[in-house]
């Protein structure tokens, strides 16, 4: 029997996690995928090992951000060792902390990292991208008439968005804007505000938005090693997907339209001059905007889930599984058969 | 055919395109006559060589080199090359590394001859997995999502050139990336600066290429070295821009820069040679789609054919085989003895010293004939702890010292100066192996080093500094923490308590020393329980951990093992070591005092420190003597006529040599039950064990022993050879070990007339986001109650106390006459008051 048992934890302690709430969607997203018949244990990093002694996880994956200095995964890659489970590591902040990632190379037996890009520098056999995704429980809001507000935004004011959003700021400043989060220089740029939401505050914005604006991010804490541009567009973006409005995104990667259809689940646009008639042109066609903004629920609800990424997670598994079984090929014919046993019992939302 | 076995390195510490090294490794992997491609950071290299057994080096890049451990990577592959890819940016010091290299394969053609004999022209190519996209067949709106596309770093001819572009280009869809840095001028074009301020990795460059229909080739003439500012073969993306499938407008104006060696201009790519007809060319191919397309597909045929990073490697290849065949490397035996570094908190003669100092010693003579022996340690004959560190030779005398800025921090995980200088230390002595003694005044993140540079290295676990800063693992409760059976928040409860440390502090102590840890060959323990403690906090340890235990400071199997029945009457137990705290000092007084007149004479043999001499002086036991301190090596023979010793340690000791020589000496020991005591004694066989800090417990053995003196007798019989190591026994053992590493390392040759030039660890990539693994709690914590010393309380009335005092001062008579004197003046006091 493959994977009865699947542990998610933390790639660092809670103690100084912002994105705790992160591995819940996680959790949910394979219990979604492997159903009833599996036990899915959900813990914070400090507890890993207790719980892994205790349930014995056929997979355990910890998710998150190697960075903080406390994270030690030595006990749990001493578990592994032991009774042969996989130690899998999807981590969240790449490219951005990419230079930490030399912690998970030697405990690890699957790397997923959120970026493509920075998925190919990985010096690991078995390193794989895999984007985050949203949560229809969490971040699912009923498509609705009663947006209220025109243009929305929330997230920290890195100086590359500051730059987008003082160039786009006389476009912005002629309709119902509203842009949150921390450090935005509010006295330059009427329609900022800096105040953070919760994570069920920003999707009820997001579906009180007819459009939202979707920023890179050009901050890094450690990426000096090779200096990796993201190519993959950051969490928000499936999280805004499945609130139901419509992303206005600038593009700095095409590796977007690999997750949305441009002009049919999303919008990108490449100049202040193609904002201000995009913009012009989806308040003016409220059909045309409702339309996107549900197009790009629906997709995100086929294909950007938690589930959707737990489904990857065990084929690489299973795959992983397959390559280190040396005790024939009847076997592999076995997990496989159960393999199927396990997709086709599942239960789909 | 040969059969390669690869190691791969790029040189340069922060390198962008590293994606050329992945496509590089890509390539040289899909080669049949390649039966490995190992790529490897500096710090992995050497190791990932010796392991894989490379016949082949390539160093990537060239920038950056670090030439001791490139050297030393050379000698142990064999053959030896360097693919420079920053010529003739970087040409100089490009040439000052060719010494270390068999050939140079360089990007530029006009450097070539730089490099003499060695140098080999190797343009830069495109790789099918990252570059190539399919191009339709007619001009797809929905794909052609650009008129015109350019990114690139915003050099001052590009940005002139673009922004003479500027006027002409009104009406198509420019797509801009032009990013600056701090080296160049800033670029003033008439555009919103968030359009053009933006970087794309690599693989969306080429997407971009791919999805416009124009791509504009801009040549650098820039460099901040003091080079030749132009190189004379394109850069990588004429091949990559190709391979995605997009049409070239490639700047043609510098005539040697040698574009149409690559692809036929017309055909292959559209050439310009000024802004104008960049435009005039523009504005014809964006009407023409068909002979857009054909050009572009054109183009990526070539590509595919002829400027893959596979088509390069075979050109490398076919150098590499006409190189004269290289002999198998042989270790020439040295007529020099190799030479160890003890890395270490002190040595012998610099008080206070202890047995780690005696055991360092011990190795320092008994090996002197095959090793030679030099010593890393921080200066105690200064104030400041770790602001000096001494290097002595095998005669302790000081060598060398190195000065830091200030003290170390006790809590100091790295510390890239300290880093650099020790680097520097083993290049510079040739050390060949590294000895671990002791970290403490070191920072732990030492133990990266050695294996950089292919030196193999031991740690000897002399007590628990690597599990916790409470070496001793005595816990804020004063006993034995026993962390191993607990769990880890144990830990946040005893710092937070004893130092008011923050949560989490040892989680990332623990983190960090779980990963120097791996950095080292072999950790030494003195018995398995020892190192099942370290496994259970540090479990990927496995095979690496070694068991042995420690010699005694006299070698000699049995000199004084007595079989003869001892005096029992009264017993008489040696209590041996140093009387303190964590050798169970309170415990013991407890038990003396209780046992004043029992029959049994105690001696203590060790220094008796405050507060406990003073407490021996106020208690004045009959039945107990001190000795005091004695000279390593000299206890047997003080040892003779007791039968009993005592080892009453609070702390899970790593070995204990004084049970070693009681036992040698014939003694048989009552022990606490923790630790290597609890370990070695096998109780009622050759020894007895009591609870760890239980005086109760002791009194009632120690009484048990007085009354049936033949189980202390039946005990000696027991007592054998095997339960002691003595020194040579030890230094058979270690040297076999220093062999057996060394012998993993032999291809590795020392770099000693090499230029200094040590490393840090955040050099070559190990990061830290602090330096200390130790954060001072910011609210309030809660504090245990002070322990108090132990001390002497008197509950004897003040006339007895007075009388004691008369009686030190005045004498027994003088006393007694002054008694008697008080007793009738009470009396005619007493009858007075009926």
């Amino acid at each position: 029997m493959i994977m009865k048992n699947i542990m998610v934890t933390g790639a660092s302690p809670d103690n100084d996690n912002r994105n705790v709430g992160l591995r819940s969607y996680v959790a949910e997203g394979f219990r979604q995928l492997l159903g009833g018949t599996q036990q899915i244990y959900h813990v914070p990093l400090e507890h890993a090992a207790q719980t892994a002694q205790r349930y014995k996880p056929h997979l355990i994956v910890c998710f998150g951000s190697c960075m903080p200095d406390d994270a030690n995964y030595l006990e749990l890659r001493h578990f592994c060792d032991i009774t042969g489970s996989i130690l899998a590591f999807w981590l969240h902040d790449d490219p951005y902390e990419f230079d930490f990632s030399y912690k998970v190379i030697k405990v690890a037996d699957l790397i997923f990292s959120n970026d493509k890009w920075a998925t190919l520098h990985y010096d690991h056999a078995h390193a794989y991208h895999l984007p985050l995704a949203a949560s229809r429980s969490a971040h699912w809001r009923a498509l609705n008439d009663a947006k209220d507000l025109e243009v929305f935004f929330c997230g920290v004011a890195f100086k590359n968005r500051i730059r987008l959003v003082t160039d786009l700021k006389k476009v912005l400043s002629k309709y119902r804007t509203i842009i949150l989060g921390d450090l935005w220089p509010e006295a330059e740029l009427a329609f900022t505000t800096n105040r953070r939401l919760s994570n069920e505050e920003q999707s009820d914005h997001y579906s009180r938005s007819k459009l939202t604006l979707n920023m890179g991010r050009d901050f890094h804490y450690a990426n000096e090693r090779f200096k990796l541009e993201p190519s993959t567009p950051g969490p928000r973006t499936f999280e805004a997907g499945m609130a139901g409005t419509t992303q206005l995104y600038f593009v700095e990667s095409l590796e977007i339209e690999e997750y949305y259809v441009p002009d049919q689940e999303i919008v990108l646009y490449d100049s202040v001059k193609e904002f201000e008639r995009k913009v012009q042109h989806l308040l003016d066609d409220r059909a045309k905007c409702d339309g996107i903004a549900a197009a790009s629920q629906s997709r995100t609800l086929a294909d950007h889930t938690y589930f959707n990424r737990a489904q990857t997670i065990v084929d690489r598994v299973v795959n992983l599984q397959l390559q280190r079984d040396r005790v024939g090929m009847n076997d592999a014919i076995e997990k496989l058969d159960e393999r199927e046993e396990v997709f086709s019992a599942r239960t789909l939302m | 055919m040969n059969t390669w076995r690869i190691l791969l390195l790029d040189t340069k510490r922060s390198n962008p395109n590293h994606y050329i090294c992945l496509a590089i490794e890509r390539a040289l992997s899909q080669r049949d006559d390649v039966e490995t491609v190992t790529k490897a950071d500096y710090f992995s290299a050497i190791g990932a060589a010796l392991n894989y057994r490379c016949n082949f080096f390539l160093a990537f890049d060239g920038e950056e080199l670090d030439r001791n451990i490139v050297k030393r990577l050379a000698s142990v592959c064999g053959t030896s090359a360097m693919w420079v890819t920053e010529d003739p940016y970087e040409l100089r010091s490009n040439i000052a590394n060719m010494d270390l290299f068999d050939l140079i394969f360089t990007n530029d053609s006009g450097s070539v001859a730089a490099y003499a004999q060695k140098g080999r022209h190797l343009p830069f190519a495109a790789d099918p997995g990252l570059h190539y996209r399919v191009i339709p067949d007619v001009d797809d709106s929905q794909h052609y999502r650009y008129d015109l596309f350019f990114a690139g770093t915003a050099w001052p001819n590009r940005t002139d050139f673009i922004r003479r572009l500027q006027s002409g280009l009104k009406g198509i869809n420019l797509k801009l990336a032009l990013p600056s840095n701090p080296h160049i001028p800033p670029s003033n074009l008439d555009l919103p600066a968030s359009s053009y301020l933006w970087r794309t990795p690599n693989s969306e460059f080429a997407r971009f290429a791919n999805r416009s229909r124009a791509v504009l080739t801009l040549h650098r003439t820039f460099s901040s070295s003091g080079n030749d500012p132009t190189a004379h073969t394109p850069g990588p993306r004429l091949y990559e821009v190709a391979l995605a499938g997009g049409l070239q407008f490639i700047d043609m104006s510098l005539p040697e820069i040698e574009v149409t060696k690559y692809f036929e201009e017309d055909v292959e790519f559209i050439g310009f040679r000024s802004a104008e007809e960049c435009i005039e060319k523009l504005s014809y191919y964006l009407s023409n789609a068909e002979a857009r397309i054909a050009i572009a597909k054109a183009a990526q045929t070539r590509a595919l054919a002829e400027h893959l990073y596979s088509n390069r490697v075979q050109t490398l290849f076919a150098e590499v085989a006409v190189l004269p065949a290289k002999p198998p490397i042989v270790t020439q035996r040295s007529q020099q003895r190799t030479k160890i570094l003890f890395v270490t908190h002190n040595i012998v003669g610099v008080e206070p010293y202890g047995g780690v100092e005696v055991y360092q010693d011990l190795i320092k003579d008994a090996l002197k004939s095959d090793f030679e022996f030099l010593f890393y340690v921080p200066d105690r004959t200064i104030a400041l702890f770790g602001k000096r560190y001494v290097i002595y030779n095998e005669l302790l005398e000081v060598i060398e010292q190195r000065e830091f800025d200030g003290e170390i921090p006790d809590a100091l995980l790295s510390c890239p100066q300290r880093e650099r200088a020790f680097s520097e230390i083993l290049l510079k002595y040739g050390i060949k192996f590294v000895h671990f003694q002791h970290l403490i005044g070191h920072p732990p993140s030492l133990l990266y080093l050695p294996k950089a540079l292919g030196i193999p290295s031991l740690l000897s676990l002399h007590d628990y500094f690597a599990v916790c800063t409470r070496f001793n693992l005595i816990g804020y409760k004063e006993t034995y923490c026993n962390i191993a059976a607990l769990p880890r928040v144990t830990c946040d409860i005893c710092l937070n308590a004893s130092e008011g440390i923050a949560i989490g502090s040892q989680a990332k102590r623990q983190a960090f020393f779980g990963r120097a840890l791996e950095q080292v060959d072999v950790l030494h323990a003195n018995t398995s329980g020892v190192a099942d403690l370290f496994k259970a906090i540090y479990p990927t340890l496995g095979e690496r951990m070694r068991v042995f235990g420690v010699p005694m400071p006299v070698n000699g199997k049995s000199p004084n093992l007595p079989s003869t029945t001892r005096f029992s009457n009264p017993l008489r137990i040696a209590i041996i070591g140093n009387f303190t705290k964590n050798k169970g000092a309170d415990e013991c007084i407890h038990a003396l005092n209780q046992m004043r007149h029992d029959d049994v004479e105690f001696t203590i043999f060790g220094t008796i420190s405050e507060p406990y001499s003073g407490i021996f002086q106020a208690l004045n036991i009959p039945n107990v003597c001190v000795h005091g301190a004695y000279s390593p090596g000299t206890l047997g023979e003080k040892l003779k006529g007791f039968s009993v010793s005592m080892h009453l340690s609070i702390w899970p000791e790593t070995y204990c040599i004084t049970l070693s020589e009681a036992w040698q000496a014939g003694l048989v020991p009552i022990v606490s039950d923790i630790g290597a005591l609890g370990e070695r004694v096998v109780h009622g066989v050759n020894g007895f064990k009591v609870p760890p800090g239980e005086s109760g417990a002791l009194v009632e053995m120690i009484r048990a022993l007085i009354l049936e003196p033949e189980r202390v007798e039946a005990a000696r019989e027991r007592i054998a050879s095997d339960l002691y190591i003595t020194i040579s026994e030890h230094m058979a053992w270690l040297a076999d070990l220093y062999q057996q590493l060394l012998g993993g390392c032999a291809a590795v040759p020392e770099t000693a007339n090499e230029a200094l030039r040590g490393f840090a660890l955040a050099d070559y990539g190990v990061m830290l986001n602090h330096k200390s693994w130790k954060q001072m709690a910011s609210g309030p914590h809660v504090v245990p109650p002070h322990t108090a010393v132990l001390s002497v309380a008197t509950n004897e009335s003040s006339a007895v106390s007075r009388t004691r005092g008369y009686v030190r001062k005045h004498g027994l008579l003088a006393t007694l006459r002054r008694v008697l004197r008080e007793v009738r003046g009470q009396n005619h006091k007493g009858g007075g008051a009926k």
